[in-house]
C-alpha cells in the first residue's frame, strides 16, 4: 500500500489528487492537506470582482467531494518537511498546523511515500507597502472572499459615478516582480466594460498599471502573430484595445508604495509617477509557501529543496547566467525534486529557472521583472503529469518512469475576458505553442501555426463554457476525466 | 473613441476599422468563429500531445 499526500487544493493540487485517486486502487491512500476548504475556480474571480457574479457560482466545499471521492482531507496548513524523517522513525512525513488548531497548538504528523507540492503562492502585500485588502489601500481579485471585497469597492465607486463625481479606477499590478498580468488585464476591462454599462463611463478615468516591459507580453516574452500578410507582435492588438476602450496604461512600472487615495510608482526609465485613485485593484507578488525542511537530525536544510523565494527546486537548471543565455532545455520536464525522489511540485509551487519576459532595472536599481504565469491550464498539466508518473511508480516500483510535460513544449489556451453579457460580452482568445519560446526551433520563438490571438463575443461564450466545464470537471461529475486540462 | 494625452503613445497605435468592430459582434459570424476557436484549441492539444517528450 503506498501513502501519497498532497499539499494544497489549487488547480494543480485538486488534478493531481483526484487523478490519483482515478488511477491507484483503494488499498492506496490518497491524501490532501489544504488551509482552504473550498476549491475556487480563479479565473472567474474577476466577475465576482465587478459585481457579475456571485461567489457561491466559483467555489464548492471540498470535504463532501473527498468524502465521496475516498481522498482524505486534512484541513490545515502544512508546516514542514522530514523528507528522511527522524533519527528515531525513518519514515517520510509532513507536519501541519489543523485549522482551527489553538496558537501554540502541536502540529500533526502525515507520513508519506510520495509529497506533491502543490501550495500555491504565499500572497505577499507586504512587499509594497499599503498594498492589499488586508489593511492596505488596494482590493484584489486573487481569492472568492477578496474578490468579493473589491465588488463591495466598485460599487460604491458606481455609486458615486451615478451622483455626479468623478472616479478614477486603477487597476494592474502592485510590484515590478508581479506575475499573472491576465488577470488583471481581464479586471480592467471588465470594470471598463460595468462602467459603460452602468451609464457612467464619461466621468470615469481607467488607469493599468503594469510591470511588463510592453503591454501584451503577460510574462511570457510577448508573442507574434500572422496577421494580413505580416508577422506582427501581439503588442500591437493589446495597444489598441486599450485605445479602443479609453483605458489609459503605465507599463514598465514598480508600485513602491499605495496609500489612501494614491500610489507611487516608478518606471524602468526611472521617472517617478504619483497617481491618485478612487478606486484600486492590484495584484501583490507572489512567493512560494515557505515550508521548513530538516533532516533525519533535524537539522535545516530548506535551501536544499526550496530556493530563497520559497519555490521548489525540481528537475531545472538553475545555473546563473545571465538572460540571453538561458535556453528552452533549463525548464524542468517532470517536476521531480533533485534532492528527494518522492517529493514533486506542480503549479505555481515550482521553482522557475528564470525569466521569459527580458527583466529591466530602473536607474534607481529597482528590478522590474514579470515572472512567468505558472497558473491555469499549465498548473492543470503540471498536475496531471506528476500524478500519473508517481501512479505509475506506485505500480511498478521506483525505477519506473515518470511522465515528461516541459514548458518548452506545452501549448496554452487562454481566454482573456472583456466584458460580458450574451450578445455584448467579449474576450480575447489566445493560443500560443510552446510556453516558452525556442528560438533554435521557431524564428519567432513559437509555431506560428499554432500561437493565434482574437478578441470577440465567441471569446466571452468560451470563457463562460470554461467556467462550467471546469467546475464540472473538479466536482469529478460523470466523465470527468475526460474533459483535458 | 477617447482621445489619450498628446504625449502618450497611444497616439501611435493601431484602431479597429467600424466594420472590424461589427463583425466581432455579428451573430451569424461568432458563431462560426465560436467553432473555430475550438478546433484551434483541440488542434493545439493534439501538437502539444504529439510534442511530449517520452517518460524517462
Amino acid at each position: 500500500m503506498a501513502k501519497i499526500v498532497i499539499l494544497g487544493a489549487g488547480v494543480a493540487g485538486h488534478t493531481a489528487a483526484t487523478l490519483l485517486r482515478r488511477q491507484l486502487g483503494r488499498e492506496h491512500d490518497v491524501t490532501v492537506i489544504s488551509p482552504e476548504a473550498e476549491w475556487n475556480w480563479i479565473p472567474s474571480n474577476i466577475w465576482v470582482g465587478v459585481g457579475v457574479m456571485e461567489r457561491r457560482e466559483v467555489v464548492f466545499p471540498l470535504a463532501p467531494l473527498y468524502a465521496q471521492m475516498d481522498i482524505a482531507f486534512r484541513p490545515g496548513r502544512a508546516a514542514a518537511l522530514f523528507p528522511e524523517g527522524t533519527a528515531t522513525d525513518s519514515r517520510s512525513f509532513v507536519t501541519y498546523l489543523p485549522a482551527g488548531a489553538a496558537p501554540g497548538a502541536d502540529p500533526q504528523r502525515e507520513y508519506y511515500d510520495f509529497l506533491v507540492n502543490a501550495t500555491g503562492p504565499k500572497l505577499n502585500f507586504a512587499a509594497t507597502k499599503g498594498l492589499g485588502p488586508h489593511g492596505g489601500h488596494s482590493v484584489s481579485v486573487c481569492t472568492a472572499d477578496h474578490a468579493v471585497d473589491a465588488a463591495r469597492a466598485f460599487r460604491e465607486s458606481i455609486a458615486r459615478l451615478r451622483h455626479g463625481e468623478r472616479q478614477t479606477f486603477v487597476v494592474g499590478m502592485g510590484h515590478g516582480t508581479c506575475t499573472c498580468e491576465g488577470a488583471a488585464f481581464e479586471y480592467v476591462f471588465n470594470v471598463e466594460h460595468e462602467l459603460r454599462r452602468h451609464g457612467v463611463r464619461d466621468r470615469a478615468r481607467v488607469l493599468y498599471v503594469s510591470n511588463e516591459p510592453e503591454l501584451g507580453d503577460f510574462g511570457l516574452g510577448g508573442l507574434h502573430l500572422k496577421r494580413g500578410g505580416y508577422v506582427v507582435p501581439a503588442r500591437l492588438f493589446t495597444e489598441s484595445l486599450f485605445v479602443e476602450r479609453g483605458v489609459e496604461w503605465l507599463h514598465r512600472a514598480h508600485v513602491r508604495e499605495v496609500a489612501a487615495g494614491r500610489l507611487a510608482c516608478e518606471t524602468a526609465d526611472g521617472r517617478e509617477h504619483e497617481v491618485a485613485f478612487d478606486f484600486a485593484m492590484l495584484l501583490p507578488p507572489f512567493r512560494g509557501a515557505g515550508l521548513a525542511v530538516h533532516d533525519r537530525q533535524g537539522a535545516d536544510i530548506s535551501d536544499r529543496v526550496f530556493t530563497p523565494g520559497g519555490f521548489m527546486r525540481v528537475d531545472a537548471d538553475y545555473t546563473d547566467r545571465p538572460f540571453e543565455a538561458w535556453h528552452p532545455r533549463d525548464w524542468p520536464s517532470t517536476y521531480q525534486s533533485p534532492a528527494y525522489p518522492n517529493l514533486f511540485a506542480a503549479g505555481i509551487a515550482f521553482a522557475p529557472p528564470h525569466a521569459v519576459s527580458r527583466p529591466l532595472r530602473s536607474p534607481q536599481g529597482t528590478l522590474i521583472a514579470p515572472a512567468v504565469p505558472r497558473t491555469g491550464m499549465t498548473a492543470g498539466i503540471m498536475g496531471r503529469t506528476v500524478a500519473l508518473s508517481i501512479a505509475h511508480r506506485v505500480r511498478h516500483g521506483p525505477a519506473a518512469p515518470l511522465r515528461r510535460a516541459p514548458f518548452a513544449t506545452m501549448g496554452a489556451a487562454c481566454v482573456a475576458s472583456a466584458g460580458t453579457g450574451f450578445t455584448r460580452g467579449s474576450a480575447a482568445t489566445l493560443t500560443l505553442y510552446p510556453v516558452v519560446p525556442d528560438f533554435d526551433r521557431y524564428e519567432f520563438g513559437r509555431d506560428l501555426r499554432f500561437t493565434t490571438a482574437e478578441i470577440g463575443l465567441a471569446g466571452h461564450w468560451l470563457k463562460h463554457l470554461l467556467h462550467h466545464l471546469f467546475l464540472y470537471k473538479a466536482k469529478c461529475r460523470p466523465f470527468w476525466w475526460l474533459i483535458p486540462e | 473613441m477617447p482621445r489619450s494625452p498628446a504625449d502618450h503613445p497611444a497616439r501611435f497605435v493601431s484602431v479597429p476599422t467600424p466594420a472590424t468592430r461589427w463583425w466581432r459582434t455579428f451573430l451569424p459570424y461568432q458563431l462560426v468563429r465560436f467553432a473555430l476557436i475550438n478546433v484551434k484549441m483541440l488542434r493545439l492539444l493534439r501538437r502539444a500531445h504529439r510534442d511530449t517528450p517520452p517518460p524517462v
